[in-house]
């Protein structure tokens, strides 16, 4: 088990090289003068050559994309042109709390999308089964940001139930931070007011992330639990007496779980996708939101980082899942 | 004689279809005395591991459907029995032994788990874990197992397919059930694994007690184990006699042409006859004799209405107008007049 940890962590890590050449090289190929945007419009030539020169961008790209690793192992994704900060800082901002919402969506998504599918799969082609199965059509045909807009507009505005927009209300303290993530934050610092204003905060650019995820989830439950339900084992089980409730809940998903978990960590890399969308909507500051500012306003360096933070967030999902998959079915585990 | 511990009467099972219900047992009467050896036989298809499972409430409802008949178990009605009582009399009262011991255990379970929590449904929960594992490694020593702590610590796939299905048969007999059902137990089988496992269930059944259905499309098989057979032809019992009175005397055209398409080791293979025409159609199911339009004897009575059973010996009876009196002709009736 720990040799196969071992192995995909050599891989994960060739991975992220494999995906810093393409970002290094999108960003280099793209139209634009990174040294005239960082210098400013009303820059001379002179000024444009200087700063081109002390940022090295005169020399050859294969040698300054190994300038540009060398940084990233040190920790130094280069300076937003945008926020005048250091790419690193404004990650360690923002990255905490597009990982708070996702990681609060995802579950959300799991929590009530693997039940759902077992039900509609057990109450199969009865009213219970119909009602759930519409949930999982509208949660794939719905397109993310206007659901958004729709739960703000509904939720927020017409019934004021949530808050519009932000992490926080204006007037309330930040937590301390720690993880950066603010529910994780005011739950150590015992201020559970705190704790349900962030989660109140959250609550409605969840539910816009997670119902594609939630969807997904239902109907690739749904079909193996239907699938599991009809095999050999089952009629065993079933013969020999044993109840419903150890056939459905035991026997049936745990073999049905696995390509579920597939389907799950297919649908985070999409979540994190999709923040880009959903933070725009809800004002949510986020990397997503991040990202969008700075592709607007030719921004690259934080554009390559957060390319990489997502790729990198993905990476180590499908290797969490992968795990699963090993705790789960001794078969795979056999052939490690 | 004794009461029988299964009577099956008149049972009709179809399954409904969008082409509508599909007969897949047209009316099986059948009693199995208490330790009996019963084999089931006839084609893939015919409705053997259907009329076993439907009868014990195995089948998925819908599509399957009782339509009409009566399951007793020992004296006590089966049919329209609600799910809570017929698990109950599942595994404790009657086990079940399946085709294909590769598919039948679950695969993410050890095997130690699954003997242990088959064992607890069959006590309703009355044993406890430590005793049921107990009973488990004392069961998978009974079934030969080499090893048991390793094999009840092992999942299924570290098995063998002989092991797996000492391991199913473990399970099944470890609530000393009073019926078993071994649904083509040997078919998956290697011969040498085959022979063995036929005689580890000769044993237990002579051991335990045990009165036994043994479905099959082997005669050979059924004739090692069995002391009766009942051959089956489209959702219907067409001859029911003692082992030896199947083989010195079978009276049924159906199980004649089964018998000739026997291998014999002394021809040569290319001598092996087979039944021309194929199965009835059984979402319209024929009328007379499902087995008429294949018969080379059928003549106007076999498909002009239901045939009864002729009885030719004690214990042997065969559904053939050839030995009802009239023959397929239809004797002196209408039917002589109009031909």
């Amino acid at each position: 088990m720990s040799r196969l940890i071992l192995k995909r962590l050599a891989l994960t890590a060739l991975m992220l090289l494999g995906l810093a050449v393409v970002t290094f090289t999108v960003a280099n190929i793209a139209p634009g003068d990174p040294a005239r945007l960082a210098a400013g419009p009303d820059a001379t030539q002179e000024m444009v050559e200087r700063i081109r020169v002390e940022r090295g961008l005169d020399q050859p790209l294969p040698l300054r994309f190994a300038y540009y690793v060398s940084d990233l192992l040190t920790g130094d994704l280069g300076t937003s042109v945008y926020t005048g900060r250091p790419v690193a800082e404004d990650m360690a901002t923002f990255l905490p709390a597009t990982l708070e919402l996702v990681l609060f969506a995802i579950t959300l998504a799991i929590v009530f999308g693997i039940p759902l599918g077992v039900a509609a799969a057990v109450r199969q082609n009865k009213a219970s089964d119909h009602l759930i199965r519409l949930i999982a059509v509208s949660g794939v045909a719905l397109p993310m940001f206007w659901l958004g807009l729709m739960l703000q507009w509904y939720l927020a505005l017409e019934l004021d139930l949530f808050p519009l927009r932000g992490r926080l209300g204006v007037f309330s303290d930040v937590p301390p931070t720690i993880t950066g993530m603010y529910t994780v934050d005011a739950l150590l610092a015992g201020r559970l007011d705190t704790f349900a204003e962030a989660l109140r905060h959250m609550l409605l650019p969840a539910l816009a992330l997670s119902l594609p995820a939630l969807a997904a989830i239902i109907r690739v439950n749904r079909a193996e639990m239907l699938e599991v339900l009809g095999r050999d084992y089952v009629v065993n089980a079933r013969a020999q007496g044993i109840g419903p409730g150890r056939i459905i809940g035991a026997y049936a998903l745990k073999n049905a779980i696995l390509p579920t978990l597939a389907m799950i960590g297919l649908r985070f890399g999409w979540m994190l996708g999709g923040t880009v969308l959903v933070e725009g909507v809800f004002d949510f500051p986020g990397i997503g939101l991040y990202a969008a500012k700075a592709a607007v306003s030719s921004d690259f360096e934080p554009i390559m980082a957060v390319t990489l933070a997502l790729g990198a967030a993905f990476m180590l999902t499908n290797l969490v899942i992968d795990l699963l998959y090993a705790a789960l079915d001794p078969r795979v585990r056999a052939q490690i | 004689m004794t009461d029988p511990l299964l009577s099956i009467r008149g049972l009709e099972l179809a399954f409904d279809t969008f082409d509508g219900p599909y007969h897949a047992i047209g009316g099986v009467t059948l009693d199995l005395r208490p330790g009996e050896a019963l084999g089931l036989v006839g084609e893939t298809g015919c409705g053997k591991s259907v009329l076993t499972r439907a009868a014990f409430g195995l089948l998925p409802s819908p599509p399957a459907r009782i339509v009409a008949g009566s399951v007793k178990l020992a004296g006590r009605e089966l049919v329209g029995l609600p799910e809570r009582d017929l698990r109950s009399i599942r595994g404790a009262e009657v086990a079940m032994i399946f085709q294909d011991p590769m598919t039948y255990l679950n695969p993410v379970f050890r095997v130690g788990t699954q003997l242990v929590d088959a064992i607890r449904a069959q006590s309703k929960g009355r044993i406890r874990k430590a005793e049921a594992k107990d009973i488990a490694l004392a069961m998978l020593e009974k079934v030969h197992l080499p090893n048991p702590e390793r094999q009840f610590r092992a999942y299924p796939h570290e098995l063998s397919g002989g092991m797996r299905q000492r391991v199913l048969i473990a399970m099944a007999l470890a609530a000393k059930p009073r019926l078993l059902i071994a649904d083509e137990p040997t078919t998956a089988l290697d011969v040498t694994i085959q022979a063995q496992i036929l005689r580890l269930m000769g044993e237990l059944v002579e051991d335990m007690g045990l009165t036994m259905i043994m479905i099959s499309h082997d005669l050979g098989v059924v004739a090692q184990v069995c002391s009766r057979v009942a051959v089956m032809y489209a959702g219907q019992i067409v001859e029911d006699a003692p082992v030896e009175r199947i083989f010195d005397a079978p009276s049924h055209p159906y199980t004649r042409g089964l018998l000739k398409a026997l291998p014999h080791p002394f021809k040569p293979a290319d001598s092996l006859a087979s039944i021309p025409g194929s199965l009835p159609d059984l979402l319209h199911p024929p009328t007379g004799c499902r087995f008429a339009p294949r018969c080379p004897h059928a003549g106007p009575a076999c498909v002009s209405g239901p045939v009864p059973f002729a009885d030719l010996a004690p214990g042997h009876r065969a559904a053939c107008r050839l030995h009802l009196e009239g023959g397929v002709l239809g004797g002196t009736g209408a039917l002589a007049e109009t031909a």
